[in-house]
């Protein structure tokens, strides 16, 4: 008994769940086959019966989605990254107001620093990439404009006040990438599925 | 006969994972173990059965692992978690007590 082919039909499903449908649709075939049914009515039938291939795959990757809400919960990792960034941020600020003479561009610039990497994170995060690869582009992002900020408006204060080493930025800009992960996955208890 | 969707949706992961308490199994046997057990009353669409198992198995409920049918096709075998059971145990308690409640009310009315 040779088997229809259903890749029209599901073209465009993830490999992993068109490879599932498929074999349900077939069993649903040779079921049709083995209670009468010609080999088109058989074929008709079991599409029929298990509704649009896009639909489920939607629904699929909806119900399977990480972000979901219904499934997230603040963890202690984000709440120590979300505590971290606030720390480093309230740090920046606090040696902002301490400087002898901090000017409004660099107090913004300071403020704007801490809040991108928050903001990095969140974006990145809602493309659905990999938390590690999430921290590893705000990483970068954060750590380049950052270099090129201070090599344009080095100002002496900078140096001396505000010690913004590398490693700082990088912590920065690992906490706001963890921070806007967490944020974006919208912390609530998790429903108990049933 | 046609169940309410509300009702349908309710008590379909329950129904999955009762199922899958015993034994291992896959997408169209367990739409088919549901006509069997219903004793085809209830009819499930077969499509609406893989997002709750999508769903079942991203809350941890349940696993997947790949295998092959009886003709060598790629097949997604399913099992029930330890995480799982106890969360089954207590929808069948709610579900029997909302049973006995339903039951009583008929009772009274019918008498």
């Amino acid at each position: 008994m040779s088997t229809p082919s259903f890749s029209s039909e599901l073209s465009g499903i993830p490999a992993a769940l068109a490879a599932e449908l498929e074999d349900h649709l077939i069993e649903c075939y040779e079921a049709g086959l083995r209670s009468g049914m010609s080999s088109d009515e058989a074929r008709q039938s079991s599409l029929r019966s298990l509704g649009s291939p896009s639909e489920i795959s939607q629904r699929c990757l909806k119900e399977s989605d990480p972000r979901d809400p219904r499934r997230n919960r603040l963890s202690l990792q984000h709440r120590v990254a979300i505590g971290g960034w606030l720390l480093m941020a309230i740090g920046f600020a606090s040696r902002v107001c301490e400087a002898s003479d901090p000017t409004h561009a660099s107090i913004a610039a300071c403020i704007a620093m801490s809040l991108g990497a928050l903001v990095m994170g969140a974006l990145i995060r809602r493309q659905r990439l990999s938390m590690p690869v999430a921290i590893a582009l705000s990483l970068g992002l954060t750590g380049i404009a950052s270099l090129a900020w201070l090599q344009v408006g080095w100002h002496p204060w900078i140096r001396e006040t505000l010690a913004l080493t590398p490693g700082a930025l990088a912590l920065l800009a690992a906490f706001g990438a963890l921070s806007g992960g967490a944020l974006t996955a919208a912390p609530r208890p998790a429903a108990r599925a049933a | 006969m046609k169940i309410n969707k509300d009702l349908n949706a309710a008590s379909a992961s329950t129904i999955v994972l009762g199922i899958l308490r015993g034994g291992e199994s896959y997408g169209y046997a367990i739409v088919q173990k549901v006509k069997e057990l219903s004793g085809g009353e209830v009819e499930w669409t077969d499509g609406m059965l893989y997002p709750i198992l999508h769903r079942l198995e991203a809350d941890g409920l349940i696993n997947a692992r790949w295998g092959e049918s009886e003709t060598g096709r790629k097949r997604k075998y399913y099992e029930i978690t330890p995480k799982a059971l106890p969360i089954l145990d207590d929808d069948r308690r709610q579900w029997m007590t909302v049973n006995a409640v339903m039951n009583r009310l008929w009772e009274t009315q019918t008498a």
